[in-house]
C-alpha cells in the first residue's frame, strides 16, 4: 500500500515540476547601460536599462544608501517578461565619491538578478551656455531722451552650478560681474547708451569647476526701424528672391510649420552661399507682408511694406538648414539638417502625364534630390512619387493645407493620403520634376 | 358422455377461430423501435399502432395477415404470430427526395437541369455560425472560401466559377433574402466583412438545401439568377404530438497557424546585424552584453492580444400539430468568443412556421424569423504605421519592450518612437457592429380543382443595421485626433408578391405534366446616416456622446433609395414513361433601374432527361440502379451594379469652389448611358446521373459551359469634366468551361457496421475570350487568356559578388536575381514599341539588357480545384464522420516571407521580422536564400516575381467527430432520441504552402485559423 503511495506521490510531483514554467529556474537577465558613471554634487545622472526573465518580473529596484535613493518599480500586476528601466536623480551636493548603486531585478518566482554601477568624481567639462543672445543686436534710439536703454535677457546654462557672469562694454567703460549659484540662470540687466553707435559687448560666463564661456556680440544702438505691425499669421511661405515665379509649376513657395504663436519653421536648401530666403504670409513675393532680414542686424527679420526694398533676403549659406522665424520677436534661428535618415535611393515618379507608369528619377544637385525631365499635358493634375518600382504601397504622400495647397510631404506605407496636385495645366509643356527627400519638398520648374 | 363432451369441446377448440393478443416488436433498418408504426388485420378494419418501444399487441387469429406499414418504409404484411418481430426496410420509392427547385418542387427523378441537394442534418454545426462555413466541399460546383478566420466573418461563395462576379441568390422558403453589404463600422480601422446572408438563418432550422447550379434550372429566377440560387427549405411543424428537439455545443477554439517571429534576443540579434549590413553600425540600439544579458523571450505579443476561443451553441424547438394545424417554433443562440481577445460574435434566431388547412381545398401558412447579431471587432488588415491593425502589430511589434509602461500607459517602440501603435493598445478601440433581421412570409394556397393548385405568396425581410466605433486617445492614431468616434446605421426592406397556378396531373401513371405560370414583384428600399467626427473632450463616454466632438467639419452623410421589380414567371414540365423528361423555364424581369427600351429581360431555361435505366430493354440490367441522361441551357441576366443606366446628379459637399472655398451643391455624378442593357449569361449543361448495386454506388457526372456577353465596363472619356468615365456593354465575352463529379458509395451496410462515402470533384476554368476591338494588352498578356492567371518576372535566387547584371543597375549582392528573358522590338525610331496588327506589342524573344514588361511571363494560376471526401462510419450506436476538403490547385504569395525578408531593413526601426530571415544572403552567409538588405534598393518590387509565390494546394481535415446514439429504450419512452458527440475542427491541413493558412490567411496581418474541440448533445422528447 505504501508503495503505491509512494509512486502516486512521485507521480505528482514529477508532474508538479513538469508543469513548471519554462524558465522558471533560471534568474532574470539584467543589463545596464554603463556600470561606471562620472558625476560631481549636482549632476543629474540618469541610469537605463533592461531586465528580463522567462517568467514574469516582479520587482527591479535601485538603491543607494548614502545618497538616499531607494526607487522600487513594482511591476509584478503588469508581470512583463521585460522591463526597459531609465531613473535620474541629482548626486547630492555633500556626496562622497565613489559611490556604489545597487540595482536588482527579481521575478515572480523571487529569483534575483543583481548588478552595481560604480559612481566616480569627475568634475564637470562642459563650458556654460548662453541662450537668447543674436550676434548682432539693436538698441532703439530715443532722440529726445538721447538715450538708449539696452535690456540683456539671457538664459544662462551649465553642466554644474554657475558662479558668475562677467559683462563688458569697452566702450561704455561697462565690466560688471553678476554672482550665480544654480545651474539655470535668467538674467536681466539693464545699461543706457547715450549715444548711437556700435558697441561690441562680452559676457563671460564660469561654472563652479572653472569652466568658462565667452560670448562676443555687438550691440548696434540706433534710431528704431519703422517696421510693419505684425499679426500672428495662420500660414507662411518661404520662397527664394533670386528665383523667378513664373517659372516654377508647382512648389515655388514652401510652407512653413507654424509652430507657434508668431512662429514658423521650414527646412530649405540654399544652392551657395548667395541664396537668399523671405519669408510671406500669402503665396506672393510681393504681398502685403513681406518678411526679410534688416539691412542694419543681421538675424533680425522685420517687415516694411512701406519700403520693399527695405528688408533683405535672408541668406542662411550653401547647404541644407531648419530655419525657424519668430515675427514678433524678430529673430531668426538656423541649424544645419541631420540628413541622416534622408533617403538617397532612386525615387520613381508615377503621374497623369506618364499614365501612372512608374518613371525612374535620377539623382540632382545633392544626393538627397531625385529628378526627372517630363512632359506635362494639358489637364494633367495628379502625381505622385514611389520608392519601389511599381509598388502603390511604398509613396510619399503630399499633406495640404486647408486651402488645398501643398504644405508637406511624408513617406507612407499606410491607405492614406494625397497626391501632388498641380495647378490648371492649360497646354503642354516641358518640366523638371525635382524631389528632395532631405526638406521634404517638390517644385516642378519649367524648362 | 363425458368423452363425447370432451372430444366435441376439442373439435370445437380446433376449429373455431383462435383470438388471442397477438404482441410484437416493430424496428426499423438500425434496430431502432418504430414509434407509431400501422398494424392491420389485413382484410379487415382492426388495427392499432406501436408504442414508444415500437411494441404492439393486437387481437388477431394464428396465420391471419398482418399488414405492417409506416411512412417511409415498405409496407410488410406478415402473418400473425406471437412475440413477431418485424424489421421495416425504407422505401425508396416512397421516400424518394423531392427537391425544390424554386416556384415549386419536383422529384428528384423528374429533375432535368443541374440541381444538387444538402440536407441540413447531414453537416457537421459544431463551431460554426454559418451554414455557409459547413457547406464548404460538401457539392461540386460550389466552391466556398472563408474570407477570413474571424468569427462570423464573410465567405466567398462561386457557383461554377462565378462568372457573373455576382453572389448566389439566397431564397428561403420561397422569398428571396436582402442581398446587403457589410456595414462597414468606421473610417479608422475595419474588422473583417462580415457574412450578412446566410449568418442571418440558424442551420439547426434547415431542413434541406437546394443549389441550382446551371441557367436551365436558374433562369426561373432570371436576372437575379446569375451567380447561381441557394434554396433553403426551413423545417416545419409534423402532425403529432408536440416534439420538443434540443442541440448545443461548446467548443473551444486554439490558434493554429502563428507564424514564427523572432524573440527578443534573436531580434536584437538580427537588428544588430541588419545595421551592419546597411552600414550603419554606429546606429546599433543593443549591445552585444545586453543581447548576452537577456533572459527568456520577450514580450509575445500574439499572446498579449489572443486568447483561447470559445464557441457556444444551444438550439431549442417545439414541432407537432394535428391533421389541419402544424406548427414549428424554434430559438437559438451562437456565442462566439474570437481567438482575439475583444473579438465577439452573438446570434439570437427565433423561428415560427405555421401551416393551417382550411378545409380540404384551402391551406396557408406563415414563416417567420428574427435575427439579432451582434459583433464585437478588433481592427484587421495589413496597414502600416499609425493605421496598422491588432494582428499585423501584434506579429511585427518590438519584442524588447513590455506592454504597459511603470505609470500605466502603453510602452513605445525606443527603436522610432510614436510611429508604430502599441499592439494591446489597439484592443481599447471599441467597435461594435449589430443588425436585427425580420423575415416575415406568408402564403395563401387554394385547389379549386383537382390537380390544379394556386399559391399566393407574399413576404418582407426588413434588416437594420448599427455600426459604431471609438478610436481612444490611448492609442495612436486616436491621439492624433484627440478621439475619434462613428456612428452609421442602415435600413434594408425587400418586399415581394408573388402567385403561382401550377397544374400538375398524371396519366395512368405514365404521362406526368407540371405546368405552372406566375408573377411576382418586388421593391428593394434602403436609407442610412453615418456620422464620423474627433476631437472629444474624454474618452469615458465613447461614441455615445457624439455631440461633443469639437471638430469642425465632422463628415456626416445620410442616404435613401429603391427599386423595383415585376416579374413573369412560367415553368411546364412534362415526363413520360417515367423516363422521358423535358423542362422549359422562362422569367421576363421589368426592372425600374434600367432605360425604357432595355427595361424588360427575358431569361429562357430547358432542359431535358432520358432516364435509361427505365428503360424496359434495361430492367436486365439489375446491377444498375439508375442511369439519367441530362441536357439543359438556359440563360440569366446581370445588371452589374445597376448604376451605370442613368445620369445621376447629386448632392455632395464640396461639390463647387466660390472664391476659394469649397460650397455644397448638385453636380453630376454619374453619367448615364441609356444603351445600357443587361448582361446575359447563357449556361449549357451536359450530365449523367449513375446508380450502381442497388443503390450502393451513385453519382453525377457533369460537363458544363458558360458565356457571359455583353459585359457592362467601364471606359474613360476623352474629357476632363468632373466624371470622365462612362459604364457601356462591351465586346469582351467570358467562358466558363468545367466539370463536375459526386459520388456516394455505401461501402459496408450490416446492422453493426455501416459506412458510407462522398467525393466532390471539380474542375473548371474561367476564360476572356474575347476583348474590345480597342483593347491593348499588356506586353506578357495574350488578347484572351485563363482568369486567375498571376504574371511577374522569373527568378533565379539571388545576385552574388561579382555578378554585375546590365538589366539590374541597382541590384547589389543579396538582391533577387530577376531574369532578362525578353525584349521588345522597336519602330524605326529605336525607342517605341513596336506592336502588331491587333496592337499586342512585338516581343524580340531575345533579353535585351532591360528589366521592363517584355520580361514578364505567365508564372501559374491560381483558380482553385474544389475537392472533398467524406466518410461516414456507424457502429452500433456509434457514428464517426472524417471530412476532408480542399483544393488541388492554388498559387499564393507568401506574404508573411514576403513582408519579412522584402522589409528586412525595417528591423532597425524595430519591426519584427520572422524567423526564416535569419537565412537571409549577407557577406557573411552567401549561401542564404532569402534576399539581403540590398533587395529594397532593387527598385523591383518582388511580389511581381516568382520568388515569393508558392503552390498552396491544400487538404484541410476538417471534421473529425464521434457521436454516441443512446438507445432509446434506456428512456423508458421519455425521449426519443439521444445523441451526445465530441468534434474537432480544421485537425489538420496538408499544402506545400509555408505562409499562413491556404485559404483564410490572406496576407501578414491576418486573422489565425483555429482549430476547435467540441462537445454536443441533441436530444428530442
Amino acid at each position: 500500500m505504501k508503495t503505491r503511495l509512494y509512486i502516486v506521490l512521485a507521480l505528482l510531483a514529477t508532474m508538479l515540476v513538469g508543469c513548471k514554467e519554462e524558465g522558471a529556474d533560471l534568474r532574470p537577465g539584467l543589463y545596464v547601460d554603463t556600470d561606471l558613471i562620472d558625476a560631481f554634487p549636482g549632476k543629474e545622472v540618469r541610469i537605463s536599462g533592461q531586465a528580463s526573465c522567462y517568467t514574469g518580473l516582479k520587482t527591479v529596484t535601485i538603491r543607494c544608501e548614502a545618497w538616499k535613493i531607494d526607487v522600487v518599480d513594482e511591476i509584478g500586476a503588469q508581470n512583463p517578461v521585460v522591463w526597459n528601466f531609465a531613473y535620474s536623480f541629482v548626486v547630492p551636493d555633500d556626496a562622497k565619491f565613489p559611490q556604489e548603486l545597487h540595482i536588482t531585478a527579481t521575478d515572480k518566482y523571487g529569483s534575483e538578478m543583481k548588478k552595481v554601477i560604480t559612481v566616480r568624481y569627475v568634475p564637470a567639462t562642459t563650458a556654460p551656455y548662453v541662450d537668447g543672445l543674436q550676434k548682432q543686436m539693436a538698441v532703439d534710439y530715443d532722440d529726445e531722451a538721447g538715450q538708449g536703454v539696452y535690456t540683456l535677457k539671457a538664459k544662462l546654462y551649465g553642466e554644474d552650478k554657475l558662479r558668475d557672469l562677467l559683462i563688458e562694454i569697452p566702450a561704455e567703460s561697462v565690466k560688471e560681474t553678476i554672482a550665480l549659484s544654480k545651474r539655470e540662470e535668467d538674467i536681466v540687466w539693464l545699461h543706457t547708451f547715450k549715444a548711437k553707435g556700435s558697441y561690441p559687448m562680452t559676457l563671460t560666463v564660469t561654472d563652479h569647476s572653472g569652466n568658462v564661456t565667452v560670448s562676443e556680440h555687438q550691440l548696434i544702438v540706433m534710431k528704431p526701424e519703422q517696421v510693419d505691425e505684425v499679426s500672428d499669421y495662420p500660414e507662411m511661405w518661404a520662397f527664394k528672391t533670386a528665383a523667378n515665379e513664373s517659372d516654377y509649376i508647382f512648389g515655388f513657395y514652401q510652407y512653413m510649420d507654424r509652430k507657434d504663436d508668431y512662429q514658423y519653421e521650414v527646412h530649405v536648401y540654399a544652392e551657395s552661399d548667395e541664396t537668399a530666403f523671405m519669408f510671406s504670409p500669402t503665396q506672393e513675393t510681393n504681398g502685403e507682408r513681406k518678411f526679410g532680414e534688416s539691412p542694419f542686424v543681421e538675424d533680425r527679420i522685420i517687415s516694411m511694406q512701406s519700403d520693399p526694398t527695405y528688408v533683405q533676403g535672408y541668406k542662411p549659406g550653401k547647404g541644407y538648414w531648419g530655419l525657424y522665424v519668430d515675427i514678433r520677436e524678430k529673430t531668426i534661428k538656423k541649424w544645419a539638417l541631420d540628413n541622416s535618415s534622408a533617403s538617397m535611393n532612386t525615387l520613381y515618379v508615377a503621374a497623369d502625364w506618364n499614365s501612372w507608369t512608374f518613371d525612374a528619377m535620377k539623382t540632382a544637385e545633392t544626393p538627397y534630390q531625385q529628378k526627372i525631365d517630363v512632359t506635362i499635358k494639358k489637364g494633367n493634375q495628379y502625381f505622385s512619387f514611389y520608392t519601389v518600382k511599381d509598388d502603390w504601397g511604398h509613396v510619399w504622400r503630399c499633406w495640404k493645407t486647408e486651402g488645398g495647397d501643398a504644405a508637406g510631404w511624408w513617406y507612407s506605407e499606410a491607405n492614406e493620403g494625397d497626391s501632388g496636385q498641380l495647378p490648371t495645366i492649360t497646354e503642354d509643356v516641358n518640366a523638371t520634376v525635382v524631389f528632395d527627400t532631405a526638406i521634404k519638398w517638390c517644385y516642378i520648374i519649367k524648362k | 358422455m363425458k368423452t363425447r363432451h370432451y372430444i366435441f369441446a376439442a373439435l370445437m377448440f380446433l376449429t373455431m377461430p383462435l383470438y388471442a393478443d397477438v404482441t410484437g416488436l416493430v424496428l426499423d433498418e438500425t434496430g431502432e423501435p418504430v414509434i407509431g408504426a400501422s398494424i392491420l388485420i389485413e382484410g379487415t378494419t382492426t388495427g392499432t399502432i406501436t408504442d414508444l418501444d415500437g411494441n404492439f399487441t393486437i387481437d388477431a387469429t394464428d396465420g391471419q395477415m398482418l399488414v405492417i406499414s409506416y411512412m417511409g418504409y415498405a409496407t410488410q404484411t406478415v402473418a400473425a404470430s406471437n412475440n413477431l418481430k418485424v424489421t421495416l426496410l425504407p422505401d425508396t420509392k416512397v421516400i424518394e427526395e423531392v427537391v425544390v427547385i424554386g416556384y415549386g418542387a419536383s422529384k428528384k427523378s423528374n429533375i432535368s437541369g443541374s440541381v444538387e441537394m444538402v440536407k441540413a442534418d447531414d453537416l457537421p454545426k459544431a463551431a460554426s455560425a454559418s451554414v455557409g462555413e459547413m457547406l464548404r466541399g460538401r457539392t461540386s460546383g460550389m466552391f466556398i472560401q472563408s474570407n477570413s478566420a474571424s468569427p462570423g466573418a464573410s465567405q466567398s461563395i462561386t457557383i461554377r466559377g462565378g462568372l457573373s462576379g455576382q453572389k448566389p441568390l439566397v431564397v428561403i422558403d420561397g422569398v428571396p433574402q436582402l442581398q446587403t453589404g457589410s456595414l462597414s463600422s468606421g473610417t479608422g480601422y475595419s474588422g473583417s466583412d462580415k457574412d450578412n446572408s446566410l449568418i442571418n438563418i440558424s442551420p439547426d432550422d434547415i431542413e434541406s438545401i437546394n443549389i441550382l447550379k446551371d441557367a436551365s434550372a436558374a433562369s426561373i429566377y432570371g436576372s437575379d439568377a446569375s451567380g447561381g440560387v441557394i434554396l433553403i427549405t426551413t423545417k416545419r411543424g409534423k402532425q403529432g404530438k408536440p416534439e420538443v428537439s434540443y442541440s448545443g455545443s461548446v467548443a473551444f477554439q486554439t490558434m493554429k497557424d502563428k507564424p514564427e517571429f523572432l524573440d527578443a534576443k534573436g531580434f536584437m540579434t538580427e537588428q544588430n546585424k541588419v545595421f551592419d549590413e546597411l552600414g550603419r553600425a554606429d546606429e546599433q540600439f543593443y549591445t552585444q552584453e545586453q543581447i548576452d544579458n537577456y533572459v527568456g523571450k520577450g514580450t509575445d505579443w500574439m499572446k498579449k492580444v489572443t486568447r483561447m476561443g470559445l464557441v457556444n451553441e444551444h438550439n431549442l424547438s417545439v414541432n407537432g400539430g394535428s391533421e389541419n394545424t402544424k406548427y414549428l417554433f424554434s430559438v437559438g443562440i451562437y456565442d462566439h468568443k474570437g481567438i482575439a481577445k475583444n473579438n465577439d460574435m452573438q446570434r439570437i434566431t427565433g423561428r415560427v412556421n405555421l401551416d393551417q388547412n382550411f378545409g380540404k381545398y384551402v391551406r396557408a401558412g406563415i414563416n417567420t424569423s428574427f435575427t439579432s447579431l451582434k459583433y464585437n471587432d478588433v481592427p484587421l488588415g495589413d496597414s502600416r504605421q499609425s493605421d496598422a491593425a491588432l494582428i499585423y502589430s501584434a506579429m511585427t511589434f518590438n519584442p524588447t519592450v513590455p506592454v504597459y509602461n511603470l505609470d500605466g500607459t502603453y510602452a513605445d517602440n525606443p527603436n522610432r518612437p510614436n510611429i508604430y501603435p502599441n499592439p494591446v493598445s489597439l484592443l481599447d478601440i471599441t467597435d461594435q457592429s449589430y443588425s436585427r433581421d425580420v423575415f416575415l412570409t406568408g402564403y395563401l394556397e387554394i385547389k379549386p380543382i383537382q390537380d390544379l393548385t394556386i399559391r399566393a405568396t407574399g413576404g418582407i425581410d426588413m434588416k437594420f443595421a448599427g455600426a459604431d466605433q471609438y478610436i481612444p486617445t490611448t492609442t495612436l492614431k486616436g491621439a492624433s485626433v484627440n478621439g475619434q468616434a462613428s456612428k452609421q446605421t442602415s435600413n434594408n426592406k425587400l418586399g415581394i408578391i408573388n402567385a403561382t397556378a401550377t397544374y400538375a396531373h398524371n396519366w395512368n401513371g405514365e404521362h406526368d405534366l407540371s405546368v405552372m405560370a406566375g408573377w411576382e414583384w418586388k421593391k428593394n428600399m434602403w436609407d442610412g446616416h453615418g456620422v464620423v467626427t474627433s476631437d472629444f473632450p474624454t474618452d469615458n463616454a465613447l461614441m455615445n456622446n457624439i455631440g461633443t466632438a469639437e471638430m469642425e467639419n465632422p463628415n456626416i452623410w445620410s442616404s435613401k433609395g429603391s427599386s423595383q421589380m415585376a416579374s413573369f414567371i412560367g415553368r411546364a414540365s412534362y415526363t413520360a414513361l417515367n423516363r422521358y423528361i423535358v423542362t422549359f423555364n422562362i422569367r421576363v424581369d421589368g426592372s425600374s433601374n434600367f432605360s425604357p427600351q432595355h427595361q424588360w429581360g427575358a431569361f429562357p431555361g430547358v432542359s431535358a432527361a432520358w432516364r435509361i435505366s427505365e428503360e424496359p430493354w434495361m430492367q436486365k440490367a439489375t446491377w444498375l440502379s439508375e442511369l439519367k441522361l441530362r441536357g439543359g441551357y438556359g440563360q440569366t441576366g446581370n445588371a452589374g451594379s445597376l448604376t451605370g443606366i442613368r445620369t445621376i446628379y447629386g448632392i455632395s459637399r464640396g461639390s463647387y469652389v466660390f472664391d476659394g472655398t469649397l460650397s455644397n451643391g448638385i453636380n453630376l455624378s454619374k453619367l448615364g448611358n441609356p444603351d445600357l442593357k443587361w448582361e446575359t449569361l447563357s449556361d449549357a449543361n451536359i450530365a449523367i446521373d449513375f446508380g450502381f448495386f442497388k443503390g450502393r454506388l451513385t453519382g453525377t457526372l457533369e460537363f458544363y459551359q458558360r458565356d457571359r456577353t455583353d459585359v457592362i465596363m467601364s471606359k474613360s472619356l476623352m474629357s476632363y469634366n468632373e466624371i470622365n468615365t462612362i459604364d457601356y456593354n462591351s465586346q469582351a465575352a467570358y467562358r466558363s468551361r468545367g466539370v463536375e463529379l459526386t459520388l456516394h458509395t455505401v461501402n459496408v451496410d450490416t446492422k453493426l457496421f455501416g459506412w458510407t462515402s462522398d467525393v466532390c470533384f471539380s474542375y473548371y476554368r474561367n476564360r476572356t475570350v474575347s476583348r474590345d476591338p480597342d483593347f491593348l494588352p499588356a506586353p506578357y498578356q495574350d488578347m484572351v487568356e485563363d482568369w486567375g492567371n498571376v504574371y511577374g518576372y522569373k527568378t533565379n535566387g539571388l545576385v552574388q559578388p561579382g555578378q554585375d547584371y546590365p538589366h539590374l543597375p541597382n541590384s547589389k549582392p543579396g538582391s533577387i536575381n530577376y531574369l532578362d528573358i525578353n525584349g521588345f522590338e522597336y519602330e524605326a525610331d529605336g525607342k517605341t514599341p513596336r506592336r502588331d496588327a491587333e496592337g499586342r506589342y512585338v516581343l524580340s524573344g531575345k533579353p535585351d539588357g532591360k528589366l521592363d514588361q517584355a520580361d514578364i511571363v505567365k508564372l501559374g494560376n491560381n483558380t482553385p480545384i474544389p475537392f472533398s471526401f467524406n466518410n461516414t462510419f456507424r457502429i452500433w450506436d456509434f457514428d464517426l464522420n472524417i471530412y476532408i476538403y480542399g483544393s488541388l490547385n492554388g498559387y499564393k504569395l507568401n506574404d508573411v516571407l514576403y513582408q519579412s525578408s522584402y522589409g528586412i531593413a525595417d528591423l532597425v526601426y524595430g519591426v519584427n521580422a520572422l524567423t526564416q530571415v535569419r537565412n537571409r544572403w549577407t557577406y557573411q552567409n552567401q549561401e542564404g536564400t532569402l534576399p539581403g538588405v540590398a533587395e529594397a534598393n532593387s527598385g523591383i518590387n518582388p511580389a511581381n516575381s516568382d520568388f515569393f509565390y508558392e503552390k498552396a494546394w491544400f487538404l484541410r481535415l476538417d471534421n473529425i467527430s464521434l457521436g454516441y446514439n443512446f438507445p432509446t429504450r434506456w428512456f423508458k419512452g421519455y425521449v426519443k432520441s439521444a445523441r451526445i458527440y465530441a468534434a474537432v475542427r480544421n485537425v489538420a491541413v496538408m499544402t506545400p504552402y509555408k505562409g499562413m493558412d491556404p485559404e483564410t490567411g490572406n496576407g501578414i496581418g491576418a486573422y489565425p485559423n483555429q482549430m476547435s474541440a467540441a462537445i454536443g448533445l441533441s436530444f428530442k422528447f
